[in-house]
């Protein structure tokens, strides 16, 4: 079964590397996290805080984005090119077929991410002439964040097709991220049924805000080891939850 | 080409979006959300809810299990 899983990891794998919005995001980002380390305007201080600022969030951005894209139509191309028949054919649970795919892209894009991070790391290795730890953590859980934005498109792209989920996740991506700042705001405003949906959903959307530690680095703050656990284990709970339940309905639903 | 023009749009203007709003000192008006009360008790609560979802998917799938055996 193991052996099973890696080798569908790695066709997954190979197949997402080889696609060319993985290329155009991480190239359009190496070249702005360069360009923000390069370019010298201000005294080092802020250089080294506008190196960093935009290093996070292209390395999120890019992450983010090539994630939904190739998850989103992953499953639904391999059942429309009818790929995925000699597959199941064989002793190959489906379950095990969609942690593969989903494995797959997300180890694709965290090499493209990895290039980033280690472009970012140099850049501010140049600089400081040092790197803080907190800059490995924040890279670190941007990571956790990718994996659940891909676990979210795993999980649509069993219901929906390829441009309804990337618009979809895209969107509760964003709605995740207002979460705190709005959402909860519009709970409290709002009476009624209003209000109750609004609580509902609010319930259920993942708390993208909580991943976020680019302030943290950008202003060297301390972030206490607590909420780090926390957070990582409600990262990998909220993704393990999106990938059993795709593969629960992925598993009943015909192909 | 599209796609390509789309993405470059994109990533030039999410990260102002993404940005986040400081004063002239670089400090923020707000906690930081490892700060806040607010989200570890909203963290803590989502977190009861997958367990609690785990544990009943977890029974339901043992008893099915027993069930056909």
């Amino acid at each position: 079964m193991r052996r099973a899983l890696f080798a569908l990891m790695k066709l997954s794998f190979l197949e997402a590397v080889r696609r060319q919005i993985l290329h155009v995001m991480v190239l359009l980002s190496l070249v702005v996290i360069a360009i923000a380390g390069t370019v010298s305007f201000f005294d080092l201080g802020v250089q080294v805080k506008i190196v960093k600022d935009t290093g996070m969030v292209m390395i999120l951005l890019a992450g983010s984005l090539s994630v939904v894209f190739l998850i989103s139509g992953a499953l639904f191309q391999d059942v429309e090119q009818r790929i995925i028949y000699p597959v199941l054919a064989r002793p190959i649970p489906r379950g095990l077929y969609l942690l593969a795919r989903y494995l797959g892209a997300l180890a694709a894009v965290y090499v493209g991410m990895t290039l980033m991070a280690v472009t970012l790391i140099a850049l501010l290795w140049v600089h400081l002439h040092y790197v803080s730890g907190l800059a490995v953590v924040a890279i670190a859980f941007t990571y956790l964040e990718v994996a659940l934005v891909g676990a979210m498109a795993m999980l649509l792209s069993t219901f929906f097709t390829p441009a309804m989920t990337a618009t979809l996740t895209l969107f509760l991506y964003l709605l995740g991220s207002l979460k705190m700042g709005y959402l909860h705001h519009l709970a409290e405003r709002n009476t009624g049924f209003a209000k109750w949906v609004i609580t509902a959903v609010s319930a259920v959307l993942p708390n993208m805000e909580a991943f976020r530690f680019k302030d943290a680095l950008v202003h060297d703050l301390s972030v206490p080891a607590s909420y780090l656990v926390l957070v990582a284990i409600y990262g990998i709970c909220y993704s393990a939850t999106c990938i059993a339940l795709s593969i629960w309905h992925f598993g009943r639903r015909e192909v | 080409m599209r796609l390509v023009i789309v993405l470059i749009v994109l990533m030039t203007l999410l990260p102002v979006a993404l940005a986040d709003e400081h004063d002239d000192h670089g400090h923020h008006h707000e906690p930081h959300h490892w700060e806040s009360t607010e989200m570890r008790h909203e963290i803590l609560t989502q977190l009861g809810g997958i367990v609690t979802l785990g544990v009943v998917a977890g029974s339901y799938l043992l008893v099915r299990r027993r069930m056909s055996t």
